[in-house]
């Protein structure tokens, strides 16, 4: 069966952020990289932005929930009783379809175990991972505006902050009435040109950017990648890990989706990177693989969302600019009297095209079809903005991935089925956050306001779940994690997982920035260490 | 096409233009949805989204609601295409979402919403949007607001009083 045998010094299993800086640490240290992408490249035209109904597109085509967007053989099945599941399956991974806000995590995100013990300490510290937050910035080129007093100091970014639109101006006069912080929001977004790729134009499409303008990494990573040496095999899912007698993983069984035929390749060291739905369930569909914990596919996170789409008198040419406009970091550290235990931040946001104002954007607030249509789209178009409240849930052994006892893919591999729901603590935080965005709307003036909690008609919260984090979660000790502070399996000692499963906590951030940071982090690691992970079967040491 | 063809896709066609203009009436500079050509497109996504028989589809959830539309007045086909919303709410939201979209993307409209006296670009990236650059003198927060807890100044919170925190407390 197997056609083609091959052995590689590292095994990355997807081409994602972080599979792509694997591959680029460690190619450039000279070992022979294999990368297995399941899905293809995405090439720029492929993208919605350059279509006339680039609206529709990306609501159906490209839109980012794998049960909406049309049959697409590159993703693999999830069944979700709760969230949408959001992500990309293809070179570049979610970049293709991502927002790219930039914020880092704070130092009491690390800390939540000292904090209140509702959730574990993480085995390694802000300042671990701070010179990594610094390297990721350089690679993809980060924009934004140093010196905010909520975060610690770090050097500047390597382009400056983008512009700021009304939008962001209107926001920012709401909360310095309101007394709260505001700062530019940073981004991998590039607000002039460098490493060879184009500053952003403004066009205010943000779902991925075909420019390279947002850090898209198969147009910021992926070329460097493939330049140090990284052999890319597009078009190869995996469907098994496998592992010796001795506990060490060998390598992976994957099929060519060009041919249909298996093909295996061993490997020294081996790495996951195939997101918070897609490791857990390669893990459990292999045999249990590093599952002595009992740990992988539980704890998933998402963080608590709410929304409120607001609109003013002043015309705002709202979709215009960059999507992201400022963040705010007032209620970011936990406040007991507050109710409840952790902080959230504000995203401050731009809106879409004309069509998607008349339809409705972030919320279910649209233009009436009949007489009333042209009136409200004349009082309502460009004049609107919204913002996120995104914070901190408690994980829950039961928010997780698990595999189909009766379904299984085309290629027999079982399907991921996902259930998430929010705990009270978590709810109580999400009410709290949807008054503060009551606060700003009214501090905006706003004429007109809708709040979105992601509640259906039956009481089930769809939160659009970008963010699927901590189901291989990182920890102190074996018995309550799945990976060690190198991200390092406890039970199968070459094997890695990089991507956003190891989070132990989710902050109250867009995760990517420490994804990538601690991907570059554990790549290092594997690349220091290289000759010792080649050989041994001890499980590891915190 | 044979005469029973035609007629069916003349009956077709015309359901597709009424009902897009109900959505979307024309009003001043504004054209209606039909003279945008909405209808087409609204067609189109409909095949896309629900298959061969779609139009038949929804020629059948109006006929329900009192359709079709071509005989009524203004005010009747109000009263069909709001029961068609209340009947059949995702039927109509396709509906909807399709005729808005479309209606917004079509070259036709675009004057109109430009002449709000706002930018507005059909297909945005190729040009991009002027934003005036980042003025660090002008545009940098003043406000000097914001702490964080540095990591070793992260102390134990009181959680007694939490009630709602009480069986999970010392669980991680």
């Amino acid at each position: 069966m197997a056609a083609r045998n091959d052995h590689a010094d590292v095994l990355i299993v997807g081409s994602g952020a972080t599979g792509s800086l694997a591959s680029l640490v460690l190619a450039e240290a000279g070992l022979h990289v294999i990368c297995l992408e399941q899905g293809g490249w995405v090439e720029p035209r492929e993208h919605p932005h350059y279509r006339p109904d680039w609206q529709w597109d990306r609501r159906t085509r490209w839109n980012a929930d794998v049960n909406v967007r049309r049959p697409n053989a590159d993703d693999f099945p999830v069944n979700s009783d709760s969230s949408q599941v959001l992500m990309w399956n293809g070179v570049g991974g979610s970049t293709n379809v991502y927002g790219a806000l930039w914020p880092r995590y704070r130092p009491s995100d690390f800390r939540k175990g000292t904090e209140h013990g509702l959730q574990p300490d993480w085995p390694i510290s802000y300042e671990d991972v701070a010179p990594y937050y610094e390297k990721a910035d350089a690679l993809i080129g980060v924009s934004g505006l140093e010196g905010d007093p909520a975060m610690p100091a770090h050097p500047a970014y390597p382009t400056g902050p983008l512009p700021m639109g009304a939008p962001a101006r209107k926001m920012a006069e709401a909360f310095d009435k309101l007394g709260w912080h505001w700062w530019p929001v940073p981004a991998g977004v590039i607000s002039s040109d460098y490493d060879g790729r184009p500053a952003c134009n403004g066009c205010g499409i943000c779902t991925g950017c075909p420019r390279g303008s947002m850090s898209k990494f198969s147009l910021s990573v992926w070329p460097r990648a493939l330049e140090a040496g990284t052999e890319l095999r597009t078009y190869a899912r995996v469907i098994r890990i496998e592992k010796d007698r001795s506990g060490r993983a060998t390598g992976a069984i994957y099929v060519d989706r060009n041919t249909g035929r298996q093909h295996k390749v061993t490997a020294d060291v081996v790495v996951l990177a195939a997101n918070g739905v897609g490791t857990p369930r390669l893990l459990l569909a292999s045999d249990n693989l590093a599952n002595s914990s009992d740990q992988v596919g539980r704890n998933l996170l998402h963080h608590t969302l709410v929304a409120c789409e607001m609109w003013v008198d002043e015309p705002l040419a709202s979709h215009t600019g960059y999507v992201a406009a400022l963040v705010s970091r007032e209620f970011a550290e936990t406040d007991v009297s507050r109710g409840f235990v952790n902080g959230f931040n504000f995203n401050c946001v731009t809106t879409g095209g004309a069509g998607e104002q008349a339809n409705g954007h972030m919320t279910q607030a649209r233009a009436p079809w009949g007489k009333g249509h042209h009136q409200w789209f004349r009082r309502h178009f460009g004049r609107n903005f919204g913002i996120f409240g995104i914070g901190d849930d408690l994980p829950n052994p039961d928010n997780r991935v698990t595999l189909s006892a009766s379904q299984r893919d085309a290629d027999g591999v079982p399907v991921a089925e996902l259930h998430y729901r929010p705990g009270e603590n978590d709810m109580k935080m999400m009410k709290f956050m949807s008054d503060r965005l009551v606060d700003i709307a009214k501090a905006t003036g706003a004429f007109e306001y809708k709040l979105q909690d992601y509640m259906d008609e039956h009481g089930i919260y769809r939160t659009p779940a970008w963010h699927l984090l901590g189901t291989a979660r990182m920890g102190k000790s074996p018995d309550m994690s799945v990976v060690n502070k190198y991200q390092q399996c406890w039970d199968v000692p070459n094997l890695f997982i990089i991507d956003g499963s190891v989070l132990t906590t989710g902050g109250v951030v867009n995760p990517t920035p420490t994804v990538t940071a601690l991907a570059i982090r554990a790549a290092e690691h594997i690349r220091d260490n290289f000759r010792d992970l080649a050989k041994t079967t001890r499980p590891m040491a915190a | 096409m044979g005469e029973v063809g035609v007629s069916e896709a003349i009956r077709l066609s015309t359901m597709l233009r009424d009902l897009v203009d109900v959505l979307i009436p024309g009003e001043d500079d504004w054209p209606s949805a039909s003279l945008a050509g909405v209808h087409g497109i609204l067609g189109m996504r409909l095949l896309e989204e629900l298959g061969e028989d779609a139009l038949l589809q929804v020629e059948q959830a109006l006929s329900a609601c009192g359709g079709p539309l071509g005989p009524l007045d203004e005010e009747q086909r109000m009263i069909v295409v709001a029961k068609l919303e209340a009947s059949q709410p995702r039927l109509f939201t396709l509906i909807r979402t399709a005729t808005y979209l479309g209606y917004y993307e079509s070259p036709g409209v675009i004057p109109a919403i430009r002449a709000l006296g706002q930018p507005y670009d059909p297909v945005p990236i190729l040009k991009g949007y002027h934003l005036e650059p980042f003025d660090r003198e002008r545009d940098r927060p003043k406000h000097n607001r914001g702490f964080y807890i540095p990591t070793d100044e992260v102390k134990p919170v009181d959680i007694s009083g939490l009630d709602h925190l009480g069986e999970r407390h010392g669980r991680a």
